[in-house]
């Protein structure tokens, strides 16, 4: 299967995140040498090589447009830019009715390791055929924001739980349960979204992927290396932490 | 200027891609910069690419020089870069919707954001504006590229580059362009370009 697009989320106001986000976007706070977006964007044209990428940006989106600068213009990324936020969804729809192709579709506060971006890369390259697919991992269920419901690998439906949700949701549970949780990265085949039109500020999860599970075929792919979705302090320093074990791994420079 | 039929053009916008912007008026003392730009431009690109100025010139319009002084300018101005080979054509918007001088206040078609000057131009030429590329410096110029359906859109970065023109009724939702740090970045875009 092929990626015609990549397309990374970047237009957040990262509420959860400040005060580190009043003068950055969530996808700039720096991780060691790198930042999310940044290591997204090397990782896609790493393992997506030729294939064109779109950033969208809104909040603080001159920022985000010094940052794409960075890249060699042979291969930059293109902005989408949003005056006003639209919301994930309606953003990615609007991508759709311009190029309906086969997109990937990345959040921008998603730190992957380069096992785990790569090992889902190849997973797609393999696909014969071209499908819809959510990169998920496994969580305890109590700590999962976002809930699969599937079965023999189909997703049926997505359940978003709120921050506080997941704290008392699930008290008569046991904790050790786990459940499947969606990993911030989905592949949206071609046609999958005709007749999709969200309301603004829809957002992927889970307007969008319902809407796909429903009239499509949405197969869960499984993510078992590290990732980590940076939406507070504790998990910003999960992903410093991440970069600085990866770039041992990797004998990357780490310039603190 | 026989050009092939079909052909592609670089339309780049004038006040702060070829000069510096200083304003209403810059184009008076913009021999020198727009002759190296264009000279820099010119030497990069091989494919026979038209290269055409597209500008909306208010000068006039706020009353600070005749219209047809100040028109008479321009014209000389931009046709002695096409005598000396570095520009195919260009065209120019002198009307603004508040304009000082009556005779030029006017809601027209040219004005970018509108698309006017770039579809004038493509009749004239017979240009396929999907194969094209526009380079700007303001989100008008990309708006007025992205309405016409040119599919390379180059924002240069400046402190003015995302302003929005608030009198503009039918401002998109969003833009898509590319981000440009300077003008020397035109040696790659052409092997983009070519590989496309």
């Amino acid at each position: 299967m092929k990626i015609d697009s990549i397309l990374i989320l970047a237009a957040g106001m990262g509420t959860r995140l400040k005060p580190y986000t009043n003068y950055l976007p969530k996808s700039l706070l720096p991780i060691g040498d790198t930042n999310i977006l940044r290591n997204l964007i090397i990782l896609s044209q790493n393992y997506f090589p030729k294939t064109k990428i779109y950033v969208n940006a809104s909040y603080l989106a001159d920022k985000i447009i010094k940052e794409i600068t960075f890249f060699p213009i042979i291969n930059r990324p293109s902005i989408i830019w949003e005056p006003k936020p639209l919301g994930p969804a309606f953003t990615v729809s609007e991508h759709f009715k311009a190029h309906n192709h086969n997109v990937l579709v990345v959040h921008g506060d998603t730190y992957f390791s380069d096992l785990a971006f790569s090992q889902f890369a190849h997973s797609i390259s393999l696909k014969q055929n071209d499908v819809s697919i959510l990169l998920c991992h496994e969580r305890i269920r109590d700590q999962a924001r976002s809930q699969i419901i599937e079965k023999n690998g189909v997703i049926s439906e997505i359940i978003e739980l709120s921050p506080s949700d997941t704290n008392k949701f699930f008290t008569y549970s046991v904790p050790a349960v786990k459940v499947w949780s969606s990993s911030g990265a989905i592949v949206i085949k071609r046609n999958a979204l005709l007749n999709f039109s969200p309301e603004s500020n829809a957002s992927i999860s889970p307007t969008l992927v319902n809407y796909i599970a429903r009239n499509e075929t949405l197969y869960l792919e499984k993510c078992t290396a590290e990732r980590i979705s940076v939406d507070n302090e504790k998990s910003y320093i999960e992903a410093v932490k991440l970069n600085e074990s990866t770039a041992k791994l990797f004998n990357r420079s780490i310039r603190n | 200027m026989s050009k092939p039929k079909n052909s592609s053009a670089i339309f780049l916008d004038a006040d702060g891609v070829l000069w510096k912007d200083i304003g209403s008026g810059g184009i008076l003392s913009a021999a020198n910069h727009a002759i190296k730009n264009l000279e820099l431009l010119s030497s990069n690109f091989t494919a026979p690419w038209l290269r055409i100025i597209l500008s909306n010139q208010t000068y006039a319009a706020r009353k600070n020089m005749s219209y047809f002084k100040f028109k008479s300018y321009v014209n000389t101005f931009f046709s002695s870069l096409i005598k000396i080979g570095l520009l195919d054509d260009y065209a120019i918007c002198y009307h603004h919707p508040n304009a000082n001088n009556l005779f030029l206040r006017k809601k027209c078609a040219c004005r970018k954001p509108e698309p006017g000057l770039l579809y004038s131009m493509a009749r004239k030429h017979n240009i396929d504006l999907q194969k094209s590329v526009l380079i700007g410096d303001r989100i008008t110029d990309i708006q007025s590229g992205s309405a016409a359906g040119i599919q390379y859109l180059y924002l240069l970065l400046n402190d003015r580059m995302l302003e929005i023109n608030i009198n503009s009724t039918h401002s998109p939702l969003y833009h898509v362009f590319t981000p440009l740090k300077d003008l020397k970045e035109f040696v790659l875009i052409e092997k983009i370009l070519n590989e496309n």
